[in-house]
């Protein structure tokens, strides 16, 4: 019983795993690491790939968990780290190559699909994009920050952002109309 | 069936994925955090390291520093008994290379007062040694003027005593001779001596050593002696020169 509520205390855990606890450690890896490796996996194709730039993540997070303050989620901060390290990797791998045509007025492009996807096709549709826009495409979509923020990240200005987003979505949709044609072919 | 936002469904299925890392993952992590750690370990214990090597070298310094000072307090030592000196030889000035010696033996003669004391040094086993502690006993420069006042002390006395001893006997005898007064001198001289070898019925090396010293230059006991002659005539003459 001890032992379970032991467990079920995060923040004694974290504490504990960054005075280098290592049994702690291991305890938030197994608790976070599948879902972390899912998003390392949004943005590296490859599954090696992505583990090990999640193995890479993890690292980053034990040796700087004094600087996590308890103010948001532990596991939101983890995924922050996560993205991060993934930018990183890709930059290093010189894939990220952004698009140097603009588009002036972007409008509020926004897709909507009449059937449910799983979680492979949606996988494939995200690798089928360019990384530029995958990776736009991801922290805005996916993780929720701003033009600026992406803009800063990426170090690229915030019109690029925008219209890498706007080209992400265009390319989505024609392939998830590829897809609903092929879906409608392969019915008949 | 209405139209989904894709967006939105997308996040939603991808949030809720995951992928199960293999368990090499973890042994590779694992080992990471421990290279990560040791190196800590390690530039702890060369910190460690340097501050024993900074403690040495403050303490040499330090050591380094101490040392200058005791030359100038042994050659402090010859420059009070200097001073020292103008009571002894007052009237007698038989050399100031002779003064100094003397007052230097005074200074160790007093100085083995602190050797006999527990805890110190307490043989003497000879006049080199004797010499080596004069120089480390820094302790006992300040007790050097005390020394030379004690002996005036006692010249005077011997003086007091000689003045009256001599107007005893010209009260006997209506005239003194120059001789009576030498002998008493003499007399007086060899007392002196003897008070100071033999301090409360024990014999004092110290004093045996300036004895010996004494005995090879004689000055310390001429020096005594013109003393005496010195003082017993001043009072004399003052004497005289009140009655008349």
């Amino acid at each position: 019983m001890k032992i379970i509520t032991f467990y079920n205390n995060e923040k004694l855990l974290i504490k504990k795993a960054a005075s280098g606890n290592l049994e702690a450690q291991r305890w938030l890896y197994d608790k976070n690491a599948p879902k972390m490796l899912g998003v390392c996996r949004q943005y590296v194709k490859d599954l090696q790939f992505a583990e090990d730039v999640m193995v890479k993540g993890f690292l980053k997070v034990f040796t700087h968990l004094d600087s996590f303050r308890h103010e948001g989620s532990f596991e939101g901060w983890i995924r922050k780290i996560m993205v991060r390290e993934c930018i990183t990797h890709l930059r290093k791998q010189q894939l990220v190559i952004f698009d140097g045509e603009r588009y002036e007025n972007h409008g509020d492009y926004r897709i909507s699909i009449d059937s449910h996807l799983d979680v492979e096709h949606i996988q494939l549709l995200i690798d089928s994009l360019p990384e530029g826009y995958k990776m736009v495409f991801g922290l805005y979509a996916l993780e929720g920050y701003r033009h600026h923020e992406i803009a800063e990240m990426l170090g690229i200005s915030e019109s690029t952002s925008k219209s890498q987003l706007f080209k992400a979505r265009r390319m989505l949709q024609e392939k998830l109309k590829e897809l609903e044609k092929r879906d409608i072919s392969s019915g008949q | 069936m209405a139209p989904i936002k894709f967006e939105e469904h997308i996040k939603d299925k991808l949030d809720g994925r995951t992928i199960r890392p293999s368990e090499g993952a973890w042994e590779s992590l694992s080992s990471q955090l421990s290279a990560g750690r040791s190196p800590k370990k390690g530039r702890a214990m060369w910190y460690m390291v340097a501050a024993g090597f900074i403690g040495i070298i403050g303490l040499s310094l330090l050591c380094y520093d101490q040392a200058p000072h005791m030359v100038p307090n042994t050659m402090e030592t010859v420059d009070t008994g200097k001073q020292n000196d103008k009571p002894i030889t007052d009237g007698a000035r038989p050399g100031e290379l002779e003064n100094k010696m003397v007052v230097a033996q005074e200074d160790t003669s007093k100085s083995r007062e602190h050797l006999k004391e527990p805890g110190k040094m307490e043989t003497l086993p000879d006049l080199e040694d004797h010499k080596t502690i004069v120089s480390q006993e820094v302790v006992g420069v300040p007790e050097r003027e005390p020394v030379v006042s004690e002996v005036n002390i006692l010249i005077n006395n011997k003086v007091s005593d000689l003045v009256q001893q001599v107007a005893a006997m010209e009260e006997a005898q209506h005239s003194v001779t120059e001789r009576e007064v030498d002998s008493l001198l003499r007399k007086a001289q060899k007392e002196l001596l003897r008070e100071r070898l033999f301090t409360e019925g024990q014999v004092d090396a110290m004093a045996l050593l300036a004895e010996a010293e004494g005995e090879l230059d004689q000055s310390f006991r001429d020096r005594i002696f013109e003393a005496l002659k010195d003082g017993f005539f001043k009072v004399r003459t003052a004497v005289a020169t009140r009655n008349d």
